[in-house]
């Protein structure tokens, strides 16, 4: 006897076991309204299409690129140079009075 | 072409953007980074809850509680911002282009759902930098307020450029969205010039703009040199 507990008109375990691949991802997702797991599916697939709909990901990250044009000279100044010179100045404090 | 003291300019994408970048282990439960940094999400309800009880526990010493944490999660973020960067550009942040640098903060800031950071470099060289994040976390979720609300992120903009400057810094929000800004605004600077700042703002019945707090700042810092300011770096002029 089973000691998973199963609510009414859940899936059973090995339902949702078996909506998963060897990897743990899901096989498909059908919004099944009636089940609670079903209405988590729904939206999640709703989520899922809303985000391929409005935010594609990219196939992959683009390769190194050396870009010249779009940024000012100023741009190209090292962070560490502007970041020690941040540190200079912040403490040096000016004297009171 | 760059002179030779400065680092050769490149872009190779968007870092956070990779499909990958967050993944998610179902058996283990937890979310990792490429470099192997454990993150989790928060939602609304537990900040705001957070946030109230902070209130309850601590009265008016919330804003600090707050601001600490935002440091104490500024200080784990730059790290692993330093890391992952340094894995991706397989240079140290600090010898990249400040242009880069600042694309990759945004970039990051925007990935992990926190707004749209926005930095000025051109007054580092008086001791003060300048920070906006639009459609920040808390003054979201807190809506309306008197007094600006984004201690967290006023604590991680210290911590952040505090690992980065090597120097310790203060921050202060000077506008706020939930008390009808824009945006969230802060200075950066020394601790003890930003106190004073701090101290100054809370005798304010109207809380002023940032320019006005900005020149109060300015006002103790004897300026060297002129500069110009060119998409929020500087280019100075001796």
């Amino acid at each position: 006897m089973s000691n998973r507990l199963t609510l009414p008109g859940s899936p059973t375990w090995d339902q949702i076991a078996g909506q998963f691949d060897e990897n743990h991802n899901p096989l498909s997702i059908e919004p099944e309204p009636h089940t609670l797991g079903g209405i988590y599916a729904g939206t999640f697939a709703q989520v899922i299409r809303a985000e391929e709909e409005t935010a594609p990901i990219p196939e992959e990250v683009p390769a190194v690129e050396q870009v010249e044009a779009p940024l000012p000279r100023a741009g190209r100044v090292s962070f560490g140079a502007i970041m020690a010179q941040l540190a200079q100045t912040s403490t040096d404090e000016p004297q009171e009075g | 072409m760059p002179a030779p003291n400065e680092p050769q300019v490149r872009f190779k994408g968007n870092l956070f953007a990779r499909p990958d970048y967050f993944t998610t282990d179902v058996m283990l439960g937890a979310t990792r980074t490429p470099s192997g940094s454990r993150v989790c999400a928060l939602t609304s309800d537990f900040l705001l809850g957070f946030r109230d009880a902070v209130i309850y526990e601590c009265g008016d010493a919330y804003r600090s509680v707050m601001k600490n944490c935002g440091r104490r999660w500024g200080k784990e973020f730059a790290r692993r911002f330093d890391k992952e960067m340094a894995g991706f550009y397989q240079s140290a942040v600090k010898d990249l282009a400040a242009g880069v640098v600042h694309a990759c903060l945004a970039d990051a800031f925007a990935a992990h759902g926190w707004g749209t950071l926005s930095i000025d470099l051109s007054e580092c060289e008086v001791g003060v930098l300048q920070a906006t994040i639009s459609n920040s976390v808390m003054p979201a979720l807190v809506m309306e307020s008197d007094r600006p609300s984004d201690h967290l992120m006023c604590g991680l903009l210290a911590s952040l450029f505090t690992h980065f400057s090597g120097t310790e810094l203060d921050a202060v929000q000077t506008e706020c969205a939930s008390c009808g800004a824009s945006a969230s605004r802060f200075l950066v600077g020394s601790p003890t010039r930003i106190a004073a700042l701090a101290e100054w703002l809370e005798t304010q019945e109207k809380s002023p703009s940032h320019e006005v707090a900005l020149n109060r700042l300015l006002g103790n810092s004897p300026r060297k040199t002129e500069h110009h300011h060119h998409n929020g770096v500087p280019t100075t002029t001796h």
